[in-house]
């Protein structure tokens, strides 16, 4: 798989989405990235977009209208045959529930616990799968 | 004619007569059969068993006499019993000065001949004579005489004997009624309601508790039959098959709640006990009703508390649960913003680099607050799962959950041979990376803090896990207080952390019915903390469910 191209980021709250966007560029990412602040907004991009530039797709579990759950859920069907797109969920819960419910959804590829540092963006940039233990 | 003088010791003579209990009593064929001997073996017309009293004589038993008892200054025996160790003669009292003019002499029954034997207590108290009485002067032989003082002590024997058996059954009698006192006093002041009732359903016996809470008179239920007073449907219904199964021989209780006239509804324990007569035929049932209205009440209010505390246990977890998250987001925006500050400003000892540490330490602090409330809250929601566990396993897990502390700190953690144990692995890995964290955590400045783990297991199968390290230690008097939930001994700007690492370890140990606690530390050389779990621990029931 070619490098990501773009990253999305879905997330309620702004100020962590200001941030996340320093640590990606930081690490000297010169691509789109691409901020939804909830849910359905994210999905209505899927929906028309064509999907053809590798994505990573940083999801919020806690939001309101739809949890970053729903929106794996929902986003399925969208972006599941495409390899060139991985989900990975971005959240301040570190609950061990919330993990299980995260590594039993398949369309999920991993968890990153906030906040977000450029160690976990360079790694992921370098191809490596981010892991369940909540680690960044 | 010469009166008898009053013997010595009169008041107490008289007193151990009465102690007898002899006088004025009726006939008896034993004193009867003497005073026949007494006159066959004398052949005298007249014998007497007579009693010496304060102004009479009486007679116990007669021959040949009609009088029941005589004045005593008459009484040829008031004579006698001044000589308790022989028999008195008279052979012919016409020529006697004591009794020649005594009217028993000179009139009816012509006394000319009389011989009495005293009567005599062991304790030397001559109470009256078996006595033979002629109407013509004669004399009596040896043997007739000591017959007559053979029947005056068999006379003594019997009336000590027939004393003696008054006594125990007056003993006897009242020892009954005290008991049929108690007895009926049990019953009828009890606070239970109790009843006999026949095999014909009828009532013969309430007590007063019993009136009292169906507010009527014993006349109104005594004699009538359980159908008057509760109704025919409920009989039939409820008190039928169960009275039935008593009179069938089977203890029978059920409980029941009944609205009584007196009393208003309460809830009751009803019990039947079948009574059997002597021949073992069943001849009754007592009925008993045991009151429990007030218990009732006291279950429903303790229940109501239980379950507003459970409630607001759960109200309080979620309260908890949802703050902690809502802060969760604000700490970090400021670490994350405050950090990417720090960086633009120059690193030099200038007021606003201070200041954004502190910022910056605050949000730290915070942040691990949250994260040990959060294990905190998980802890007690934790269903614990108790499975063998590698202590070396753990203990290498925990040394990579530690990586970046032992790296900082240059720590070294050493680890023994280590046993398995019984429990819950996530639980314990916890617990072991608090007290190994603590470890590196309290070491004072400049020194490289040595951390080691090791086991031993006691005889009776509880494992030890010891954790010890050579930091500030603890000082004494404080070993117990650090358990508590937000204890820290220490300053903050020195020693991070939330102050609830313990008492979740303290936590965890309960869990597994196990202990923690400081076996030894002195302040600057250290401390050992040691967890004991006992061999076969068994999995907590989860109180509050989710």
């Amino acid at each position: 798989m070619k490098a990501f191209e773009r990253f999305v980021l879905i997330d309620d709250n702004e100020a962590d989405n200001v941030f996340h966007e320093i640590m990606i560029r930081r690490t000297g990412f010169t691509g789109d990235i691409l901020i939804f602040m909830s849910g359905p907004e994210a999905l209505e991009f899927f929906r028309t977009d064509e999907l053809s530039l590798t994505t990573c797709i940083f999801l919020d579990i806690n939001m309101p209208l739809m949890s970053g759950f729903e929106v794996a859920e929902e986003a399925a069907p969208l972006i599941a045959g495409k390899s060139s797109i991985v989900l990975v969920m971005l959240t301040s819960s570190g609950s061990p529930d919330d993990m299980e419910r995260a590594r039993s959804m398949k369309i999920i590829k991993g968890y990153v616990t906030k906040p977000l540092g450029t160690a976990a963006v360079s790694a992921l940039l370098e191809g490596a799968v981010p892991t369940f233990d909540g680690k960044s | 004619m010469q009166a008898a003088l009053p013997v010595p010791n009169e008041s107490r003579r008289l007193e151990r007569l009465r102690s007898l209990g002899v006088l004025d009593t009726v006939p008896q064929a034993a004193y009867d059969h003497i005073t026949s001997l007494a006159s066959a073996i004398c052949d005298t017309p007249i014998a007497l068993i007579s009693m010496v009293d304060t102004d009479r004589q009486w007679f116990k038993s007669r021959v040949g006499l009609d009088a029941a008892q005589t004045p005593r200054e008459l009484a040829f025996c008031a004579h006698a019993i001044h000589t308790p160790d022989q028999v008195m003669v008279v052979n012919d009292a016409l020529s006697d000065v004591r009794f020649q003019d005594n009217p028993l002499v000179t009139g009816q029954p012509d006394i000319r001949f009389y011989a009495g034997a005293p009567i005599v207590t062991d304790d030397g108290f001559a109470l009256g004579t078996v006595c033979v009485i002629d109407q013509h002067s004669r004399s009596l032989d040896n043997s007739q005489l000591a017959a007559l003082q053979s029947l005056a002590k068999l006379v003594l024997s019997l009336m000590e004997h027939d004393a003696q058996r008054r006594a125990m059954d007056a003993e006897r009698e009242q020892a009954a009624a005290r008991e049929a006192e108690v007895q009926s006093a049990l019953t009828a002041a009890g606070l239970d309601l109790l009843s006999f009732v026949d095999t014909d359903y009828r009532y013969r016996y309430v007590n007063r508790c019993y009136l009292d809470y169906w507010a009527k008179s014993k006349s109104d239920i005594v004699g009538r039959q359980i159908p008057e007073l509760v109704g025919e449907a409920v009989f039939i219904a409820v008190v039928k098959p169960h009275f039935d199964r008593a009179l069938s021989g089977e203890e029978v209780a059920y409980e029941a709640e009944i609205d009584f006239p007196g009393k208003g509804r309460r809830a009751v324990e009803v019990s039947y006990l079948p009574v059997k007569d002597a021949q073992g035929a069943i001849s009754g049932v007592v009925v008993r009703a045991h009151d429990i209205q007030g218990i009732r009440l006291r279950e429903k209010r303790l229940q109501t508390i239980v379950e507003q505390l459970e409630h607001k246990t759960l109200e309080l977890q979620r309260f908890v649960h949802i703050i902690s998250h809502d802060l969760r987001e604000p700490i970090n925006t400021i670490h994350n913003f405050a950090s990417l500050l720090a960086e633009d400003v120059p690193d030099s000892p200038s007021a606003p680099r201070s200041y954004l540490k502190f910022v910056l330490d605050g949000s730290q602090r915070l942040k691990i607050l949250l994260d040990d409330l959060v294990e905190l809250l998980v802890l007690d929601r934790h269903s614990a799962s108790f499975t063998s566990v590698d202590l070396n396993q753990l203990a290498s897990n925990v040394r990579d959950d530690l990586r970046s502390a032992l790296e900082a700190s240059g720590a070294t953690l050493e680890v023994q041979l280590l046993h398995t144990v019984q429990g819950d692995a996530t639980l314990l890995r916890i617990l072991l990376q608090n007290l190994v964290s603590n470890g590196i955590k309290f070491c004072p400045k400049g020194h490289q803090p040595v951390v080691n783990i090791a086991t031993e297991v006691l005889a009776n199968g509880t494992t030890c896990l010891r954790v010890s390290d050579n930091g500030i230690g603890i000082p004494s008097g404080q070993s117990e207080r650090i358990f508590e939930t937000f204890t820290r001994l220490n300053n903050k700007r020195d020693f991070a952390g939330s102050g609830l690492g313990l008492s979740i370890c303290r936590r965890i140990a309960d869990l597994h019915q196990g202990t923690v606690q400081v076996i030894s530390s002195q302040p600057g050389e250290g401390s050992c903390f040691e967890l004991k779990l006992p061999a076969c621990p068994s999995e907590p029931s989860q109180e509050i469910s989710k």
